[in-house]
């Protein structure tokens, strides 16, 4: 039995879906989002146990195939230097993500015309800049106005809290002269709209038991609840339909006993980020989409980028109390983002400052560094290595190339058996140039702060975080999927609203905007509901 | 083969020589600590149990001194033994309240108490801000 039909279907409710469903939800509209996992309870997250550590690395890892939990699917990374990071849950990925909440530069949406390289965004900086301050107040980012390295803009809380870490590295980047700010940081360092104030806890990335962390869940999702928003939970969609002219009509979808489910729209929205939303749209092909559904271009799966990542540590001689404060968010740098031809790559990289290491994970890397001894030396080299680590990581522009894709594996399948995808990527010349310089700077602040040896890891292999370009947005319908507003080319009903539809990835987290790309494009279908077809 | 109260005393012993007592800084030995007891034996069994058996009984009874020199032995004919152990045995050992008050942290879990930290010093911005507008215009 179809359920009863809706005006709007939006499919994944993470930081995309959730902020889409708000906006719409001042519309008269029927709109219904259907998310395969769950509601979360922070209540139950690693950080309220002693083990919180172990956690993240089984039940909380950041890797859908090392969790494996019901509501996720696998992802064949194997081949990729770079592999999968993800969740799936109201809140998607933002119930894991730092919360590191930085913008775009203005120049980021001209790469071609500026660098020559990559492609131009068909919008710019200033249209989206009213949904950055929506998504801004909306979400409760915290930071510090005046930032150099952006246009003025204004930022809801005060920043979080810098600690010995931060206070250490900053001294280390005024010492070379370097550009540093305290990070934009979607975290609420004041008790912020029904959120309790941030008290440190440290592991934001296995989930914010404290709800100070602004994932999805917690924002945009009890507000368009409120407003009537369904938000049908445990519902794993297998393919979007389309009716005889070509319009997408709804989709067929899995419930949580394994039942097959049909559900109707007027308009549908897909919100599955760049590799979930890619997968969804090539297990959508049909008679009249045999290639995938919106793929008349070819370009679905296409361009992935990822953001190259190096994580470079430096060993200090003093404690810097780097188990307090949140994970990823501390102070950033970008005195090496814009393009200088002279450093031998094009386009540019961010610092992004980490907390230290917790004690598990000092043990571990110790291990496996070779730094830590078991028996009788164990405690004096342990007492070297627990908490005098600082260190950064990288953030590197990743280039669209179309080799660089998500393609359905051939064999893998989910918990109800649909094809799931496999990644093909590799890093360009240009990315391995600049995390080479990357790390050679990186190394240089942390000596200049006081580290007396440093390490790296380039790239990171777990960094597969940031998904963007799979169905990338444009005017020319042969060499884009989606319209200036992600409207699909082929499919006028059917819009994008994930890191799919990034056309270049500048070199900051894209979450802030993912969410305010959906804003905008919410406001694009509003105020064109009577010609929404044409 | 011997029995099993004589296994937990041997592992217990393995765990103290991997992580010894360290009196001076008040950190506990691992074996001491009780942590053989929560250790995935189903899953460590394979791996370990050979070279329990090949350490013999009075292995627990050693110095310290003499202990590590058997496992270092140990390690070369059963290369697997040493890390399969640490791998479980760290993630156990580094999460117990004695051992992070020990290391001058609270013993417990970091929620819902969280932690203080110290006020931010904003005035070591005065060099960024000094350099002026860093963005291209586009
Ligand atoms: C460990 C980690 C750290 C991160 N740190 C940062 C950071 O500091 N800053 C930052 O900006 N970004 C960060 N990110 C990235 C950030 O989480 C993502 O950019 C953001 O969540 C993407 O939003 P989205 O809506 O496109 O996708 P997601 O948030 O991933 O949501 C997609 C949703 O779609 C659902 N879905 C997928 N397929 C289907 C289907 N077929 N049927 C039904 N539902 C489906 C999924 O279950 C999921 O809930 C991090 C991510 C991780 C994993």
């Amino acid at each position: 039995m179809p359920h009863d039909p809706v005006d709007v279907l939006i499919i994944g409710a993470g930081a995309a879906g959730a902020a889409m469903a708000w906006s719409l939800s001042d519309t008269r509209m029927r709109i219904l989002c259907l998310e395969q996992g769950d509601w979360m309870d922070p209540a139950r997250y690693p950080s309220t146990s002693l083990d919180w550590e172990s956690q993240g690395m089984g039940p909380m890892s950041l890797s859908p195939n090392t969790r494996g939990r019901v509501e996720d699917y696998p992802i064949n990374d194997g081949d990729s230097p770079i592999r999968i990071s993800n969740f799936n849950a109201v809140g998607g990925s933002t119930i894991l993500y730092a919360a590191h909440f930085p913008r775009l530069h203005p120049s980021d949406f001209r790469v071609k015309s500026l660098d020559g390289v990559g492609d131009d965004w068909p919008i710019d900086y200033p249209t989206l800049e009213p949904f950055y301050a929506d998504n801004d107040r909306m979400m409760g980012t915290a930071g510090l106005e005046g930032d150099p390295a952006y246009p003025p803009k204004k930022v809801p809380l005060p920043p979080v809290s810098l600690g010995k870490v931060g206070h250490t590295l900053a001294r280390g980047f005024d010492r070379l002269g370097w550009h540093w700010w305290p990070s934009d940081s979607a975290i609420a360092t004041r008790d912020y709209e029904g959120r309790a104030a941030c008290i440190n806890l440290g592991p934001c990335i296995t989930g914010c038991a404290q709800g100070a962390k602004a994932s999805t869940d917690l924002t945009y999702w009890p507000a368009a609840v409120r407003a009537g928003v369904e938000l049908r939970t445990r519902s794993r969609v297998r393919e979007i339909t389309v009716d005889e002219n070509g319009l997408a009509n709804g989709a067929l979808y899995y419930d949580a006993e394994g039942n097959l489910q049909e559900q109707r729209a007027e308009i549908v929205i897909v919100a599955c980020n760049g590799v979930g939303t890619p997968r969804l749209l090539l297990n959508s092909a049909s008679k009249q989409f045999p290639d995938g559904l919106a793929n008349r271009s070819g370009l679905v799966g296409r361009n992935l980028m990822f953001h190259p990542y190096a994580m470079v540590t430096g060993l200090f001689h003093e404690p810097l109390e780097g188990y307090k404060g949140p994970t990823g968010c501390c102070l950033m740098s970008q005195e090496f983002y814009e393009t200088d031809p002279a450093r031998g790559f094009s386009r540019g990289y961010s610092f992004e400052i980490l907390r230290g290491r917790g004690t598990v994970a000092t043990a571990l890397t110790g291990m496996s560094s070779g730094a830590l001894p078991w028996g009788a030396d164990h405690h004096d080299a342990y007492e070297k290595l627990f908490d005098r680590t600082a260190g950064m990581v990288i953030i590197c522009e990743d280039l669209p190339e179309e080799c660089n894709r998500v393609v359905i594996d051939p064999e893998l399948l989910d918990s109800d058996g649909i094809p799931c995808p496999r990644i093909e990527y590799r890093l360009s010349d240009n990315s391995l140039a600049m995390l080479d310089h990357a790390v050679a700077r990186g190394r240089e602040v942390l000596e200049a702060s006081g580290a007396h040896s440093t390490t790296a890891i380039s790239p990171l292999p777990p960094a597969g975080w940031h998904l963007m370009g799979t169905a990338r947005m444009g005017r020319d319908p042969e060499r884009s999927v989606v319209n200036e507003w992600g409207r699909c080319h082929d499919v006028k009903n059917l819009f994008i609203v994930d890191g799919s539809i990034f056309v270049t990835s500048g070199a900051v987290n894209p979450t802030n905007t993912i969410q305010a790309l959906s804003l905008y494009v919410a406001d694009q279908i509003k105020q064109r509901l009577d010609r929404l077809f044409d | 083969m011997p029995d099993q109260a004589e296994q937990e005393a041997l592992l217990e012993a393995v765990l103290d020589t991997l992580i010894p007592p360290c009196e001076e800084r008040g950190m506990p030995g691992a074996g001491a600590l009780g942590l053989a007891g929560e250790l995935p034996r189903d899953e460590l069994g394979p791996v370990i149990d050979p070279g329990l058996q090949a350490l013999g009984a009075d292995f627990a009874s050693s110095s310290l001194e003499a202990r590590q020199a058997r496992l270092e032995a140990l390690s070369g004919e059963q290369p697997a033994f040493v890390p399969a152990l640490l791998f479980h045995l760290y993630r156990c050992y580094y999460a117990q309240p004695a051992v992070l008050e020990a290391l001058g942290m609270p013993g417990r879990p970091p929620h819902p108490e969280g932690y203080a930290m110290e006020e931010n010093d904003l005035g070591l911005l005065a060099a960024v801000r000094a350099r002026g507008r860093q963005y291209r215009d586009a």
